[in-house]
């Protein structure tokens, strides 16, 4: 209907009354699309850590390494080793699994490694707590998975399994 | 998840900075428009992913960016509150074939921009036009006087 020639502004359009309305397809794309900043607000893209514990007739050992961080990252494994004997430990070995460590890029050691990738550890003593980081880097996607060995020399090993996935 | 709370703060500044600026300067695209354009997500980029280059954070980003979008456009549709406040409201240029020039100081458009998108529509003087608006999307549409049957609304999306 056309404005009255005084009027100030031109017609309003008609109102209705708006209803939230989508079609089935559409609610689980929205649902999905408001789920991703839901979930990664809680956490669940971002970097956790998970810790085992082991033990030896000489050594108490606790592994802290990525459970899951993302692509081109940099995060790392913590490795503590407490002498639990009287004696001083002449070597301490820790060696993590190639299959594992082969994964990552921009792998460093403190201290560094003697060979891929195997870490000695000397003169360990009584009740002394040493502790080992290694750096890595996301360099392939997935899940990654290995195991890291401790042991002082001419003793029995601890095994404590290492699991890792990277976002791509 | 910092790139959530990042996008969300990049997405409500340019929306307000954008709101800001006025329609008639997101309707055009002038040279120093253009610079603009380019320059803000060179310089967003940067603050919003920071070192994080993984396609898991450029997913959780336009997730969040297309959330935030669906979240306005619902919100601006079910309330004319929030409508008015992120899109705005016409503003009437031209008033029964004269100029409102209260309207065109606040919105920064001149007699000669009028006039230029007046002669694309076919207009060739102020005393033609009913109502000269300026939609919210920046373009300015044109109702012509009455001459003998109807009334029909031109629009002219305007591109400098």
């Amino acid at each position: 209907m056309p404005s009255r020639p005084d009027s100030p502004r031109p017609p309003e359009p008609p109102e209705i009354e708006p209803e939230f309305r989508l079609l089935p397809g559409q609610w689980v794309g929205i649902c999905l699309l408001l789920a991703i900043p839901l979930l990664a607000l809680a956490g669940v893209f971002g970097e956790s850590r998970e810790t085992g514990r082991a033990r030896t007739a000489e050594l108490a050992i606790q592994v802290s390494h990525p459970d899951r961080f993302r692509f081109k990252m940099l995060s790392g494994l913590r490795v503590d080793v407490t002498n639990t004997t009287a004696a001083v430990l002449d070597t301490v070995t820790i060696d993590i699994d190639t299959a594992y460590l082969g994964r990552f890029s921009t792998v460093a050691a403190i201290p560094a490694f003697e060979r891929p990738y195997t870490i000695r550890l000397i003169d360990l003593e009584p009740g002394e707590t040493r502790r080992v980081q290694v750096e890595i880097q996301g360099e392939h996607y997935g899940r990654h998975h290995g195991e890291i060995r401790i042991g002082a020399a001419g003793a029995d090993t601890a095994r404590l399994p290492v699991r890792t996935f990277v976002f791509p | 998840m910092d790139t959530v709370w990042r996008v969300t703060a990049a997405y409500f500044f340019l929306m307000f900075a954008l709101r800001a600026i006025g329609k008639r300067d997101l309707g055009k695209l002038a040279p120093f428009d253009l610079v603009v354009i380019l320059l803000i997500p060179e310089l967003l980029s940067q603050s919003l992913v920071r070192e994080d280059f993984s396609l898991t954070n450029g997913f959780i980003g336009v997730a969040t960016l297309l959330a935030l979008v669906f979240l306005t456009s619902a919100a601006s549709y079910l309330s004319k509150r929030v409508s008015r406040a992120v899109e705005g409201r016409p503003a009437v240029l031209v008033q029964h074939g004269s100029l409102v020039p209260d309207a065109m100081n606040r919105e920064r458009v001149s007699p000669d921009e009028i006039f230029a998108q007046m002669h694309k529509s076919g207009l060739e003087h102020i005393s033609q036009v009913k109502w000269g608006i300026l939609e919210t999307d920046g373009s300015i549409s044109f109702v012509p006087r009455e001459q003998g049957g109807g009334q029909q609304r031109q629009e002219e999306s305007d591109v400098a």
